[in-house]
């Protein structure tokens, strides 16, 4: 583990351990496999989990239910959320989850990194995604360098230079083997990234163009507060007087048949807004809580 | 299909389907819907105050239309005190803007109020027809987009408004902030979602329809039956919005709330302490608001009127480096101009300057001086039909005979002090009533 620190530069010694997450999309086990034989070619630890287990706060799916219903927030298995939202909803989700169970392993076998494979490309995608999510003030985290919301375990992206491009060069030259996972599906995640491939061949500057932006945000987050019970985002954010969640909580109301002139003043903040924001700024952040609200309706619908 | 009741429990039957948030309404339910979203934005985001003169922008278009008409009807029902008029801008865009503006004089009848148009060949001597003759398809939003915003600065200016209203909607806003982000530009990315712009000193400008959605402001205005132009320009759109455009026409149709999301992202992002930003002043030349020593629309116009009209396409160095190109080859034809002048005059053609100031045997200075008996026109380049057509073609120096001497020892300086020719106010184009 000395190996990253400034002192030992001459050569890189860490003690890597693979970790593979599996259940984000339907693999077979051809895939597990080929993971397994990789890391048994290059001999290094492979643990491979199922990101369903990570979240055991509720096993029994009735009971979370009956706690949507009665307004308190409970962490929501990863089962019985991702059957009632949809696609765009539950991909985010996911990868929330993902990157809480890469934080999780890495505290249970004692990393002090951790090192993602995501590259220019990818990135690129996953920002639009932020943007297009509502997590516009996520992207500090989400897309540089160092992710640094736990305290004690870094997320790094060494590939972040790296387009996807560069990257399969470097494997035709070095004759890697590689598993193609993609599968095409209807959501903004898959559209975005749909998009960033034609710019990627079309006008290869702009993605560079993209992360150099994340570069310069940072979010209008007060680093103080709690974070958010899902994605781990600091809940307290700089707001204007209005914002889209104000626009987007009213326009609910005045479709809905339940605006009184009352709701222009003191009672919307209160009322309002927390039914169609649930939890929102107080357990969860704009898109986790747009995401539960999902969750929630289709929970009372059924 | 069996009728669907109106979601708000009127009893009657519903007739759309809201796109912003999928509720079954009725036609008034909807009206109600709409407007009064309107005025939680105005009065939450305290746009106006009360009894303050507003311009609100107007083009014909269906957001400007509906605009106006929004604004008229709350500022009746809610007593906002407002004075409102309309401000438009008439680009000189054959087939397009000419039929946009006689639904303007419509709506200014329709709804009582006045209007104020002002026209790009007024305030720069240039119509976009003519600038996309210069320029040609590519690149001519630029132009269009630059002299329309310091164009409506100036109306405001001179109707004395408070601020005025643009008909901005919630997907001009997410469209935007997918642009910035696509091409970088994180000055524009910090404040494209404030629902207030302008700096101190500047009039400000609101977007009333920062929360609505392009597609309810159109049904909107069908059901209303209001009068507005919808065709497109004739021009050829710009592509990279049209790329952002694009994007999010097709995330709408997976998920609808998005254009909300990426406004709240706007919103909520901000920009890193170490990371500079240009900052506001005034333009050297015009004296409007500017992030540069020199306005774009000043460099944009400097162009047009010098026959170099992509010297504001691109990167500020680019122009630089066109500028200093351009000074060089001024150089190079003056220099040459003036050897053949004073070859032409002093030694070619058998004729002796008998001033013996060209006396080059001895060595001596080339320049006819005071002591010159010839003529005495030396470098009276305006005398010389060549320099007169080079001096007209690029618009550098009008009368300016006495300088001629100065010319070639100046022309760099002259150039950066008196680049533009038309956005200042030393020219006649441009000194009209600014």
């Amino acid at each position: 583990m000395n190996g990253i620190t400034l002192n030992t530069h001459k050569k890189l010694r860490i003690s890597p351990v693979f970790l593979h997450v599996n259940g984000i999309v339907s693999t077979d086990d051809s895939v597990c496999n080929f993971i397994t034989n990789q890391c048994k070619k290059y001999n290094v630890d492979l643990i491979s989990m199922n990101i369903s287990s990570m979240i055991t706060e509720y096993k029994n799916y009735n009971e979370a239910d009956t706690t949507v219903k009665n307004n308190n927030f409970r962490m929501p298995t990863i089962n019985n959320f991702i059957n009632k939202i949809s696609p765009s909803a539950e991909k985010d989700f996911l990868s929330r989850i993902r990157q809480k169970v890469l934080y999780k392993m890495a505290k249970d076998l004692e990393c002090n990194s951790i090192f993602t494979s995501e590259t220019n490309t990818k990135l690129s995608a996953k920002l639009l995604s932020n943007i297009v999510m509502g997590r516009g003030s996520q992207i500090e985290n989400d897309i540089g360098f160092a992710d640094c919301r736990d305290k004690d375990v870094k997320l790094l992206r060494p590939m972040r230079d790296i387009t996807d491009e560069e990257l399969n060069h470097y494997v035709r030259i070095r004759h890697l083997s590689f598993v193609d996972t993609s599968v095409s599906e209807i959501d903004l995640q898959s559209l975005i990234t749909n998009f960033i491939s034609d710019l990627e061949i079309n006008s290869p500057a702009t993605i560079s163009t993209i992360c150099k932006t994340a570069d310069k945000i940072s979010s209008a987050d007060d680093n103080t507060g709690k974070p958010c019970r899902i994605c781990q985002n600091n809940l307290k954010t700089k707001l204007d007087k209005l914002t889209a969640t104000d626009a987007t909580a009213f326009s609910k109301v005045v479709s809905s048949g339940e605006y009184n002139a009352s709701l222009l003043t003191h009672n919307f903040e209160c009322v309002t807004k927390m039914e169609v924001f649930p939890h929102i700024f107080e357990e969860l952040c704009y898109s986790c809580s747009k995401n539960y609200y999902e969750f929630k309706t289709n929970i009372l619908m059924h | 299909m069996p009728a669907v009741p109106c979601k708000t429990g009127c009893g009657k039957n519903a007739m759309l389907k809201r796109p912003k948030t999928g509720d079954a309404l009725c036609k008034e339910c909807f009206f109600w819907a709409f407007e009064t979203e309107i005025h939680f934005t105005i009065t939450k985001g305290e746009l106006f105050k009360s009894g303050d003169s507003v311009a609100v922008a107007a083009s014909g278009g269906k957001d400007s239309t509906v605009l106006a008409h929004v604004l008229k009807t709350l500022n009746n029902r809610y007593g906002y005190g407002l004075d409102l008029m309309l401000l438009s801008i008439d680009e000189g865009i054959t087939g397009y803007r000419d039929d946009s503006l006689e639904t303007v004089k419509r709506n200014r009848d329709d709804y009582e109020m006045n209007l104020k148009i002002l026209s790009y060949k007024d305030l720069y001597g240039w119509t976009m027809d003519e600038i996309v003759a210069q320029i040609g398809r590519k690149n001519n939003c630029t132009f269009c987009g630059v002299f329309r915003r310091q164009a409506l600065d100036r109306g405001a200016a001179m109707l004395n408004v408070k601020c005025i209203a643009t008909g901005h909607n919630a997907d001009d806003i997410a469209e935007t902030v997918l642009m910035n982000v696509l091409r970088g530009d994180i000055a524009r990315l910090k404040r494209c979602t404030a629902i207030t712009t302008g700096s101190e000193g500047t009039i400000p400008r609101v977007k009333p329809l920062k929360y609505t959605y392009e597609k309810e402001i159109v049904m909107y205005a069908h059901y209303k039956k209001l009068v507005y132009f919808s065709t497109e320009c004739v021009f050829a759109p710009n592509a990279y919005r049209g790329h952002a455009r694009a994007l999010l026409k097709d995330l709408e149709k997976i998920r609808p709330s998005c254009i909300m999301d990426i406004i709240y992202s706007g919103e909520t992002l901000s920009v890193k302490e170490e990371v500079s930003l240009p900052t506001l002043r005034v333009c050297s030349r015009c004296k409007f608001v500017s992030s540069q020593e020199v306005c774009k629309a000043c460099v944009l116009l400097e162009g047009l009127n010098k026959g170099l009209p992509k010297l504001g396409i691109g990167k500020s160095s680019k122009a630089k480096k066109m500028l200093e190109e351009y000074n060089a080859k001024q150089k190079t034809e003056i220099d040459k101009l003036n050897y053949e002048f004073k070859k032409n005059n002093c030694v070619s053609k058998g004729k002796v300057c008998k001033s013996k100031c060209n006396d080059i045997s001895n060595g001596k200075n080339d320049e006819c001086n005071d002591n010159c008996k010839s003529d005495k026109p030396e470098l009276n380049l305006p005398a010389n039909p060549k320099i007169n057509k080079l001096l007209e073609e690029y618009g550098l120096f009008d009368d300016n005979q006495e300088q001629t001497s100065d010319i070639t020892k100046n022309v760099n300086s002259d150039l950066e002090e008196n680049t533009c020719a038309g956005a200042c106010s030393g020219v006649d184009g441009f000194s009209i009533a600014f």
